[in-house]
């Protein structure tokens, strides 16, 4: 049985979620699977003449409903390609995450600033910095005077 | 096109939707309230030179929200952002950047020409890290307390419904608007197969503007992951906080009662009546006065035969630091002595207890942040020391010293009432004593010297000593504390002044980008973007148990939103 995938390329990083791919290399091929192949840890076979396969690094397949990291391509013969993938995970689900509730630990721009940061890190040396009140004493303002016996 | 009206204004458009502009202001509270002045809102002609899409979407969205804050302090003019968002599910956006253009820069410059006069100031930036977020789509808000022309850089991003706009305004009017998407382009995503989204500049891009003004925030070291500086107990004030439903069942009563410091002089000089009188001397007065004890009617009779020393009568002459206020002197006498007129004049003590205000210090936030908690305080209190304070008490706080000094004996207790939130009280007493207290007989001179010799040899920390100390940063924290007496003090540093010393933080560029700061904070995946980590969530993701464990490896481990 053969189905379509999707070749794609990414450059962003594995753990990106909402990824974005180079649109003019997008290609659609059909597929076959591989006996025993996983549906998370799938093996693709591609036939055909595709000279650009070294290009593509993720793909989606809606067949499964599932995107995925390819993790190698072997050409096993003339015109004939096995792509080991393993799932997206993070891609895979997204539209689930967005709509999820949840509590950050840490984040770009949503943060308690009064909360301690145990990665920020401080220089050796401390910053002194003096304030001053106002007022000022001046000795010898006011002789202060006690004697004994009252007013006349 | 120029607009006035009354308090609201209502716009209504050819499609039947209706825009109401309202005046608003901040009250004494915070609190955002609708303003009775005028609105004036006079620059509209924009609005209609939009492209039709971008048009559309302004009516579609003023209809939802306008709203401003007024500068409020000491500014004349504020400025405003307001974004908003139409009815659909997701509101994505970040202000990312915010610059300040000299006066010169007219509003509508080409940004490019102006772009070499762009300062970063942290303090708006740091007011900007804490509230550049909304979880609800409604209305965006900041503000600027400053004298300028300001013109803003602002990075909307992922939000196709999202359009900022922002207003320059005077003390009460909005003086000219403009949309923020002129200045820096416009991104419109779209969904793109079942899961992805993409986006592209649907206007011209000006990224390279963006990555200017970052590139000067970060250049800055001075820019702290803080947030309002002026509430520092409040730190989640915003539509974000840690919830509702804490594991407690206190009544979370945390007001306070102020504490008001006497500051009235009542203690009077009534034990004078006819026993003990203070006088303020002069020095001429004081000779003179030595001339009448040294009298031969005064010393040979009284002074010899019943006190057996004249300079017995005097019970002690000091020299205070400051002038006796007002409210303690009573009027000029001529000095009796043993009911004797000795003809010297001096002004008679109504009271003995002075009151001195050396006024106030407000110890804000330097970095806005919880590094504003590892600040080592100390005050100087002339006459009575150097004191740690507890960063905890005072960080944020109005710090008021005043002192209650007894003229007659120069004995004094400094004040420090700490002022912050919901209270204002009196957490600080320092006592010591002032003044410098002449010997009258050589028994005298001698206690004075053994005294203020041992006060010297445990010296209280002068400014350089203290500076000194300050500077080294792993120097132990050494108590400053001396024994006083009033001569000891006199040699001192005679204004009171704190010494701060405060860590500094090594912030690395784009550090917020790449891991985030702390958050703790409840909220949508959705709703951030950057750098995410969380701590807790449950999914219920149709998945497979492996997905599922992967899954979450990942979210505690961290990911990224574009």
């Amino acid at each position: 049985m053969s189905f379509p995938i999707f070749l794609k390329r990414t450059n962003n990083e594995k753990n990106v979620l909402n990824k974005t791919y180079v649109d003019d290399l997008t290609t659609q091929v059909d597929v076959t699977l591989k006996n025993e192949t996983s549906i998370t840890d799938p093996v693709f076979l591609i036939s055909g003449d595709l000279n650009n396969i070294t290009q593509f690094n993720y793909i989606t397949c809606d067949f499964f409903k599932r995107n995925y990291f390819i993790i190698d391509i072997k050409q096993v013969r003339h015109n004939l390609y096995e792509i080991t993938a393993h799932v997206d995970v993070l891609t895979t689900y997204a539209g689930e995450l967005l709509q999820t509730k949840c509590i950050f630990e840490r984040q770009t721009n949503i943060f308690d600033p009064w909360l301690n940061d145990t990665k920020m890190k401080v220089e050796s040396y401390n910053q002194m910095q003096i304030k001053a009140f106002d007022f000022k004493f001046h000795p010898e303002q006011n002789l202060i005077l006690s004697v004994i016996g009252g007013t006349n | 096109m120029a607009f006035n009206f009354d308090t609201t204004y209502i716009l209504n458009f050819d499609d039947g939707t209706s825009l109401e502009l309202a005046n608003f202001e901040v009250n004494t509270a915070g609190k955002l309230t609708r303003s009775t002045d005028t609105l004036t809102f006079l620059d509209t002609s924009s609005i209609t030179n939009y492209p039709l899409l971008i048009q559309h979407q302004f009516k579609a969205l003023m209809q939802n929200e306008l709203a401003w804050k007024k500068g409020i302090k000491n500014s004349n003019y504020a400025l405003a952002i307001f974004i908003t968002a139409s009815q659909d599910t997701y509101y994505y956006y970040n202000i990312n950047n915010i610059s300040i253009v000299p006066k010169t820069a007219e509003l509508g410059d080409a940004y490019d020409s102006i772009s070499d006069k762009i300062s970063v100031t942290p303090n708006i930036l740091r007011n900007f890290a804490f509230a550049n977020y909304n979880q609800n789509p409604t209305t965006y808000q900041a503000q600027i307390n400053l004298n300028e022309t300001i013109q803003f850089a602002i990075d909307i991003t992922h939000n196709q419904f999202a359009l900022p706009y922002f207003a320059q305004t005077n003390t009460r009017d909005v003086v000219a608007s403009q949309a923020i998407n002129e200045l820096l382009g416009y991104w419109q995503s779209k969904l793109q197969g079942d899961n992805f989204m993409q986006y592209t500049p649907a206007q011209p891009n000006y990224q390279h503007i963006v990555d200017d003004i970052n590139n000067a925030i970060t250049a800055s070291r001075e820019y702290p992951a803080g947030g309002d500086p002026s509430t520092p107990d409040n730190p989640n004030a915003g539509q974000y906080s840690h919830g509702s439903d804490p594991a407690g069942i206190g009544d979370f009563d945390n007001t306070s009662d102020n504490i008001e410091v006497d500051n009235t002089t009542r203690v009077s000089a009534g034990i004078s009546g006819k026993l003990l009188e203070s006088y303020i001397i002069t020095p001429g007065e004081l000779i003179n006065l030595n001339e009448f004890l040294w009298s031969t009617d005064f010393a040979d009779v009284i002074g010899k035969y019943i006190l057996g020393d004249p300079m017995a009568c005097i019970t002690g002459i000091m020299s205070l630091p400051f002038t006796v206020p007002e409210v303690n002197r009573g009027s000029i006498y001529n000095i009796s002595i043993l009911n004797q007129d000795t003809g010297a004049k001096g002004t008679r003590l109504t009271s003995l207890i002075a009151y001195i205000e050396c006024g106030q210090l407000e110890l804000r936030p330097y970095w806005g942040n919880f590094m504003d908690f590892n600040t080592d305080i100390q005050i100087y209190v002339p006459y009575c020391g150097t004191y740690h304070l507890d960063i905890n008490e005072v960080m944020g706080a109005v710090l008021d010293l005043s002192y209650k000094v007894d003229i007659m004996t120069g004995a004094c207790v400094a004040t420090l009432v700490v002022g912050r939130g919901t209270y204002v009280a009196p957490l600080y007493t320092f006592s010591g004593t002032m003044g410098i207290e002449y010997p009258l007989s050589s028994a005298d001179r001698s206690r004075l010297i053994s005294a203020t010799m041992g006060a010297l040899s445990n010296p209280p920390a002068t400014a350089l000593q203290a500076v000194a100390t300050g500077v080294s940063a792993n120097a132990p924290n050494i108590q400053h504390n001396g024994a006083y007496n009033g001569n000891s003090g006199a040699l001192s540093p005679q204004q009171p002044y704190l010494i701060i010393r405060r860590q500094v933080q090594s912030l690395p560029e784009s550090y917020s980008e790449y891991i985030g700061y702390p958050s703790n904070i409840t909220g949508y995946i959705r709703d951030v973007r950057g750098f995410a980590k969380i701590s807790d969530i449950h999914l219920n993701i149709p998945c497979l148990r492996s997905e599922s464990e992967e899954l979450l490896n990942i979210l505690h481990d961290g990911f990224y939103l574009l």
